[in-house]
């Protein structure tokens, strides 16, 4: 919600002259959809690409983060996915589905960058979660949790993430990632049980 | 409803607000003390999950630097890489390197069934129409009904390419069938990673691999995914 504010604070920076109609009349002019129909400009395509990175830029982030466990590959796969989905861009058509997409897009950004030089997800070493378990500005709990999410496994801890990061519906993020809905409910599920687990008994997450 | 139902599906939406949901947690003090629980759980997550941003990560540096390219038609550029794709498959089979790439269709697969092994060996049966559903984009046909009872289905990525990934219920544990439209195997290879054993087979239009634990009865499932299961067309599914 925080974020939605601020980019409808943003919007109103680059297109001051927007009328008061509420957030989603303004998105559909941003994204080109009523400005013949309303007589005003149609926002350029920079200039709705750079709200797509206002907005969604932190979720990204921590998205990667989550997938690789490390802040200064996360930053990289951060700069390469907005690299490629500005290239991409022309071809999006769906303002609504934006926000699913470039989360396909760090996803695959990822996938990429495994591929060419680790291999296969190279799960969490201790050390790996250090900056955001250290984090001064969250308590012990909270790190706990930090290091119980850090311990799942892949295929639980992406649509977990996605679930309670983005608030994706399971619908979407089946999409993201290419799952059934059955399966992205199972995994999710699974993952929950598995914290639950983790959380009660203090103990390391074995699956 | 059961209360072991509503803290399943509370597991997995807690923002689930289905009135079959509602009147239970209503009706349930057992079940509303869990809910409370679990909102809490999921306001720590939410926080947990929002780590900091470091600095030099700015929204505007973002942008600046996906400005300095100029966006381009990507289609064009499929293009090419499939043109490019197309000259090294043909240069791979020139050679003679086939095998090569059934070894490592051999090792993807095997990465692709590791990744589920820990699939519950139990669950809800999946209704042919849902199963026909997730098969019919990779060009899989399900002529009849499977009669072993289905847990799940979905579309992986094995190789770069779409799959159709079928999970039944074995004798001991999970069997999985993964149909592979496209990715063409020379010959019957038997699989096996010491906890995985299973084969993969060329099929008309692709190839299938069955596995399960050791110990399980690969062949049955064989004849009957055979006898239901058809790749209609080798579509073009790569990622």
């Amino acid at each position: 919600m925080v974020e939605g504010t601020k980019s409808l604070s943003a919007y109103q920076a680059v297109v001051p002259r927007s009328s008061r109609r509420g957030l989603r009349a303004k998105a559909a002019r941003l994204w080109g959809g009523r400005a013949a129909a309303d007589g005003e400009r149609e926002v350029p395509i920079r200039q709705r690409f750079e709200l797509l990175v206002q907005t969604d830029f932190k979720n990204v982030y921590r998205f990667l983060f989550w997938l690789c466990h490390s802040e200064a590959l996360a930053k990289d796969l951060t700069q390469e996915t907005f690299l490629r989905a500005w290239k991409a861009f022309p071809d999006l058509r769906d303002p609504q589905k934006a926000k699913a997409w470039l989360m396909t897009t760090a996803r695959r950004e990822y996938f990429r960058y495994n591929e060419r030089d680790q291999g296969e997800d190279a799960g969490v070493e201790p050390d790996d979660l250090a900056g955001v378990t250290h984090d001064p500005a969250v308590d012990a709990e909270a790190h706990g949790i930090r290091r119980a999410i850090g311990e799942l496994p892949l295929a639980y801890r992406e649509p977990l993430v996605l679930q309670v990061l983005g608030g994706y519906t399971g619908a979407e993020i089946a999409e993201i990632l290419g799952l059934s809905r059955n399966n992205v409910d199972q995994r999710i599920y699974r993952a929950r049980r598995l914290l639950k687990e983790r959380l009660d008994g203090g103990g390391k997450i074995s699956v | 409803m059961k209360c072991s139902e509503y803290q399943e599906q509370l597991l997995v939406n807690p923002s689930n607000v289905d009135r079959g949901l509602t009147e239970h947690l209503q009706n349930c003090p057992a079940c509303a003390a869990y809910a409370q629980r679990e909102s809490q759980i999921q306001a720590q997550l939410r926080d947990a999950v929002e780590v900091p941003i470091p600095e030099g990560l700015a929204p505007a540096q973002l942008a600046a630097a996906s400005f300095r390219q100029s966006p381009v038609v990507v289609r064009k550029t499929r293009s090419f890489l499939a043109l490019a794709a197309g000259i090294l498959l043909a240069a791979f089979v020139a050679g003679g390197l086939l095998p090569q790439f059934t070894d490592s269709l051999e090792a993807a697969v095997l990465a692709e069934l590791a990744h589920d092994r820990d699939r519950p060996a139990s669950g809800p049966e999946l209704q042919t129409a849902e199963l026909r559903s997730v098969l019919e984009p990779v060009g899989v046909e399900l002529r009849t009904g499977l009669q072993r009872t289905v847990l799940f289905a979905e579309l992986c990525d094995v190789a770069k390419r779409k799959a159709a990934h079928i999970v039944m219920v074995g004798e001991i544990a999970p069997v999985s069938a993964l149909l592979m439209p496209g990715q063409p195997v020379t010959a019957r290879t038997t699989l096996d990673d010491g906890r995985i054993t299973g084969i993969l087979i060329p099929i008309p239009g692709g190839s299938l691999a069955i596995a399960g634990s050791p110990g399980e009865p690969i062949g049955q499932y064989e004849d009957e995914v055979l006898s239901t299961l058809r790749i209609r067309h080798a579509g073009a599914h790569e990622l």
